[in-house]
């Protein structure tokens, strides 16, 4: 697992991949990194705004709105993290304004001066802003820590955890890429099989209790 | 999911894709209503991590009848840690269960015509499928000759 992630980066490449529809795990991937980065971030645009739940709400359905049309998104024109952004805080606001016209609550949102895709992008907006590490990921990790010890084992669950697909960065890990490519294949799989099925074995039917 | 745990974004995301057919939410929570099965009881079933289920919610849905549909299942095993097997028995008992309640099976080109389409989902398919078991019951139970009922009765 890398220990620094560029965040434009990430997602100029989780974007490729949801558009190319090559994986099914991208969705999750999307979500799991620019889901808890959106609900960091937003609540700073509305200071005043003290429904957390309709934030929360606003950022789950702007990623979704995002899932189900990714080619309204030009990587071009500012990071993924600012046109979610942009779909979370236009969401949020006819929320407001709705709420607002039946006396519930007064809409303030912060005013900020650059734009990108037509929305202000402060500071916390940053496109070079970087992530220690994908949260998920790295809670998953710690409680699968203690089950798989091995050093290789390791490293083989990070990068089925990452999403990892290509045989050749198991095969590194492993230290079999001198071996034909079907054996690497071969051997990749198996390894995959077996840690798998030791974390299940050592997990057992309570597993979701850890 | 079932019931409401912890507060998650994540698993907040994952129950309104419960309702989206395109995606592992709906098929899971498909799943646990066919088998009447608690989140708790899902998690159990499938030994592996809370966050990993959600995980897996979160992912796309394999089509059982694809011809990729092998590798899909184990792009998505590997991703969560699930057993490989148990995981293509849900997708295509689910996907039986979809096909028994003659819905539409294709995915939507919108959020909106799949709320259009599978407007409640779960609860549709299910009915349907339920009513058509029991009509296959009752139906059976006509067609059963008197003497076997009866032994039926006794045991």
């Amino acid at each position: 697992m890398s220990s620094q992630i560029d965040l434009r980066e990430l997602g100029e490449r989780l974007h490729q991949l949801l558009l190319e529809q090559a994986s099914l795990t991208v969705t999750s991937r999307i979500a799991e990194v620019f889901l808890p980065e959106l609900l960091k971030r937003l609540p700073r645009s509305f200071p005043t705004v003290s429904d957390q739940h309709l934030i929360a709400s606003c950022a789950e359905d702007a990623l979704l709105e995002y899932l189900a049309r990714p080619e309204k998104f030009d990587p071009a024109r500012g990071t993924l993290l600012t046109y979610l952004r942009l779909l979370a805080r236009s969401r949020l606001l006819n929320e407001l304004r709705r709420k607002n016209s039946t006396g519930q609550q007064e809409v303030v949102a912060v005013e900020e001066a650059e734009t990108v895709y037509g929305v202000a992008s402060g500071a916390d907006w940053d496109e070079s802003v970087r992530l220690s590490e994908h949260e998920t990921e790295q809670r998953i990790a710690a409680k699968l820590r203690p089950i798989v010890t091995d050093s290789t084992d390791q490293q083989v669950l990070e990068l089925m955890l990452e999403g990892v697909r290509e045989t050749s960065a198991y095969a590194v890990v492993l230290g079999i890429t001198e071996q034909p490519v079907s054996e690497q294949q071969r051997i990749v799989k198996q390894h995959k099989d077996r840690v798998r099925k030791r974390v299940q074995r050592k997990l057992g039917p309570r597993g979701w209790q850890v | 999911m079932n019931e409401q745990t912890t507060p998650n974004p994540l698993s907040a995301l994952a129950l309104k894709l419960r309702r989206d057919p395109r995606y592992m939410a709906y098929a899971l929570a498909a799943y646990q209503q066919q088998e009447n099965l608690s989140d708790k009881e899902l998690a159990e079933t499938l030994s592996i991590l809370p966050e990993l289920i959600v995980r897996l919610a979160l992912c796309r849905r394999p089509a059982a009848s694809a011809p990729q549909f092998a590798e899909q299942v184990r792009e998505l095993a590997d991703f969560t840690l699930t057993d490989e097997s148990q995981l293509a028995g849900i997708l295509r008992q689910v996907d039986g269960l979809e096909k028994l309640a003659a819905l539409p099976v294709t995915a939507p080109e919108t959020e909106a015509q799949a709320e259009t389409q599978f407007g409640l989902p779960l609860a549709g398919l299910l009915a349907a499928a339920r009513d058509r078991e029991e009509e296959t019951d009752d139906q059976a139970q006509i067609n059963e000759p008197p003497a076997a009922k009866n032994m039926a009765d006794d045991e």
